[in-house]
């Protein structure tokens, strides 16, 4: 599917501000799973970008803003292809499989996807006892990644406001509120846990016009999880699905703090920022 | 003096069995033994007032409160023999090279953990591996400009390495100042010796800066530092009024488009080099931590531009893990092809189960250490260790087995250190610093740490350690007046 993606993102200071050094994670990704087409910035006051690629494969975008001053606006415009979802995880894993993925090469290949990070630490026992049904009953690490997945969409009420950029996966478990980013984190967690490498995915969800989906007004997140001989497979606690076509990633990493999509630094007071996300399929008609 | 002096089966590195002093330090003793007692107590107050007096401080942490104290100067230097020396400087410079190249691989093509040589969990999740600079290419491919490496010997006078300082060292101030008091207040110790001399060492320190500079025109050298609350501040103001480059703060730096100025009374003027002695996580609150009030904004986009260079290099503290250590023979023999000149202490990492299961039932003869603690705080020195400190200690381990490891207790070897009327034997270590740059360079000499309290193994000055000057002998002979 097609879509061309548009986010903006408008600062609006309190009072002038000036050495505004900026930092932003937009660009989607291009690689086997999506085809990046076009992707455009517009800042506003004018400013140049300067680009790297990060540890985690994410292309990270600098800009500096010397002069005062009061409002900022940083829009991205990405026409992006994504691939259909052709794995059927109702299939079981095979014997070299599962012997690959409880290798210690396995392991050590995927060791940063395999951690507690600050905003995926619950203590092992709770992690033991909300996982131990589903574990058990589950037929392999896949089978247990997708009941975890519906697990956590039966069990977590979709609250926003709930919770901030800065909760983490116990206190989510505790209170069983939030929105996809927690949701994420808590499966981040949860799937460590019984040892299945999972990576945070931060992009966007084309929810249609008839869909159900939720995250459709921003960004959304999700998670990947990764299994010997498949590619990393996307799933989506938030929306109890399987990512695939809908789903256009941006940036992956170990929890939001690798994929952080906008931070700055500069002199001056308080802040409000909005952002605004639309996603347009460009290969539906539009009626009427 | 010596009547109760005892060598009780230790190396000790001024007196051989029946005590007779050493080849290489019998002119030494001989003066020694020829000074009054109250002559050298004299003298020993004239020395310490002489620190106070120069201000040379260090802070002491201790219930989240700061103490400045001087740093207990005991007189009777260690010295090195030539031959001796030159082993050491060689394995130093050996070691030094292949962890500079394991810094550049693991930021870079990750080879040597592709290879399996060393476990690749053990770096990527290391906190302090900085994903944020990885594939960014250095000058020279130089990630260490200074490194501050603890030497030990063991109970056959051998040497050998207990950690590698690669992030930032401190203690160079003292190695002058102890030096500098030395000759002003003993002079006639020296008269028998040519002790290799410390003076071009400076000149030295800033052309080796200056090579590792982005490019090569007369660049401006600065030496950033957290300020004058620091525990090493007294290292950082000697260091840059010496080697004649700005002593600067956080505040005094900003970065516009790419680029670090410097804020002088007549504008902005480029930085080129940044020695730095604030760590790598207070350095930029754009991409590390938040709330840093000491680093300077933007920074690693300019380092990542190649616009400035930030000695120690970031992350460095990657290699000098304590757990890491336990590796670098083998990437002495993977980098170099090389078999290490300078032996590491044997070390047991506590994430493999079998390791833990002998620690575990060996407790009350290992020093076990945490691989996130520095400076001798949060270690089980097991021989010295009561029974209830022993099992706390052991509960603290299991909770993450992974972040302990083990060494055998070595038995530190020893010098004598005045005490009023007598001499003791004490445990003695020693810092040397080695400089990258054009080409790797060791520091004739360095930092003798003692452990002032007798019997003591704890060298660290946070805990009662003291320091002596270090003699490295020039190769001509040493005149012997007989």
């Amino acid at each position: 599917m097609k879509y061309e993606v548009t986010q903006t993102n408008t600062y609006q200071y309190e009072l002038p501000v000036r050495q505004s050094i900026n930092q932003f994670r937009l660009k989607p990704l291009n690689d086997q799973q999506q085809t990046l087409h076009a992707y455009n910035v517009l800042i506003n006051p004018a400013s140049q970008t300067y680009g790297h690629t990060d540890y985690w494969g994410n292309y990270v975008e600098t800009f500096y803003l010397w002069g005062e001053h009061q409002d900022l606006s940083i829009e991205t415009i990405s026409t992006v292809e994504t691939k259909p979802f052709e794995i059927d995880v109702s299939l079981p894993l095979t014997d070299e499989q599962l012997k690959e993925l409880h290798s210690e090469a396995f392991k050590q290949a995927h060791t940063e996807f395999m951690i507690e990070t600050d905003y995926t630490t619950i203590s092992n026992g709770v992690m033991e006892a909300e996982t131990e049904d589903l574990w058990r009953n589950a037929r392999d690490e896949l089978d247990f990644a997708v009941k975890l997945n519906e697990h956590i969409y039966n069990t977590m009420e979709y609250v926003s406001g709930a919770t901030n950029v800065e909760t983490t996966a116990e206190k989510i478990l505790t209170h069983r509120t939030g929105v996809c980013q927690d949701y994420t984190h808590l499966m981040l967690a949860l799937c460590r846990y019984r040892g299945i490498p999972a990576r945070y995915v931060s992009g966007y969800i084309y929810s249609g016009e008839n869909s159900a989906y939720r995250g459709d007004a921003a960004t959304h997140a999700w998670l990947e999880v990764k299994i010997p001989g498949l590619p990393w497979i996307g799933l989506d606690p938030t929306n109890n699905a399987i990512a695939a076509e809908q789903h256009i990633r941006i940036a992956v990493g170990r929890d939001y703090r690798d994929i952080s999509p906008l931070k700055g630094v500069y002199i001056g007071g308080a802040h409000t920022l909005n952002v605004s996300v639309g996603v347009k399929n460009l290969e539906e008609r539009v009626s009427g | 003096m010596f009547h109760s002096y005892k060598l009780e089966g230790f190396f000790d590195e001024m007196l051989e069995k029946g005590q007779q002093p050493r080849g290489h330090c019998k002119p030494f003793h001989e003066k020694l033994t020829d000074i009054a007692p109250e002559e050298l107590q004299t003298r020993y107050e004239l020395a310490q007032s002489d620190f106070l007096r120069q201000g040379i401080t260090f802070t002491v942490y201790s219930d989240n409160e700061g103490t400045e104290r001087t740093m207990p100067f005991d007189f009777v230097p260690k010295i090195i023999p030539p031959e001796e020396w030159q082993v050491l400087e060689r394995g130093l410079i050996q070691r030094f090279d292949a962890l500079n190249a394991f810094l550049d691989d693991v930021y870079h093509e990750q080879n040597i953990l592709k290879d399996g040589i060393i476990p690749r969990d053990l770096v990527v999740n290391c906190q302090h591996f900085y994903e944020q600079v990885a594939g960014i290419d250095l000058p020279r491919r130089q990630h260490i400009f200074m490194a501050g490496i603890d030497l030990i010997r063991d109970d056959n006078g051998e040497y050998r390495v207990l950690e590698d300082n690669l992030r930032n060292p401190s203690g160079l101030s003292y190695v002058f100042q102890n030096r500098y008091v030395m000759r002003k207040v003993y002079p006639e110790f020296f008269n028998e010796y040519s002790v290799q001399s410390l003076e071009q060492q400076f000149s030295y320190l800033h052309s080796a800066m200056a090579s590792l500079a982005p490019h090569s025109k007369n660049p401006n050298i600065v030496l950033l530092t957290p300020g004058v609350h620091n525990s090493a501040y007294y290292d950082h103001s000697f260091i840059a009024q010496r080697t004649g480059i700005e002593l600067v703060e956080g505040k005094d730096l900003v970065v516009r488009e790419r680029q670090v100025f410097m804020k002088t009374a007549r504008g902005l003027k480029k930085v080129d080099v940044i020695y730095r002695r604030i760590d790598d996580e207070f350095l930029d609150p754009l991409e590390f931590r938040e709330d840093s009030l000491l680093g300077v904004p933007g920074l690693i986009d300019v380092y990542r531009a190649g616009n400035v260079s930030i000695l120690n290099g970031i992350g460095n503290g990657v290699a000098d893990d304590k757990a890491i250590y336990h590796f670098v023979p083998d990437m002495i023999r993977y980098y170099l092809n090389e078999e290490p000149l300078v032996k590491n202490v044997d070390t047991y990492l506590l994430r493999y189960q079998d390791q833990l299961d002998y620690v575990l039932d060996h407790l009350s003869e290992l020093v076990v250490k945490h691989t996130n603690a520095s400076g001798g705080y949060n270690m089980l020195i097991g021989p010295h260790a009561s029974k209830e400190e022993i099992e706390a200690y052991k509960e603290q381990i299991l909770k993450n087995p992974a972040e302990f490891i083990a060494q055998p207790t070595i038995k530190l070897s020893r010098l004598p250190a005045f005490k009023e009327d007598r001499f003791a034997a004490c445990h003695v270590d020693l810092r040397v610093f080695i400089f990258g740059g054009e080409k790797t360079h060791v520091f004739p000499g360095g930092l003798t740490r003692v452990a002032l309290k007798e019997g003591s193994l704890v060298v660290n000055s946070s805990q009662g350690g003291g320091a002596k000057d270090t003699w490295v002998l020039e190769e001509n002979p040493v005149k012997v007046q007989r």
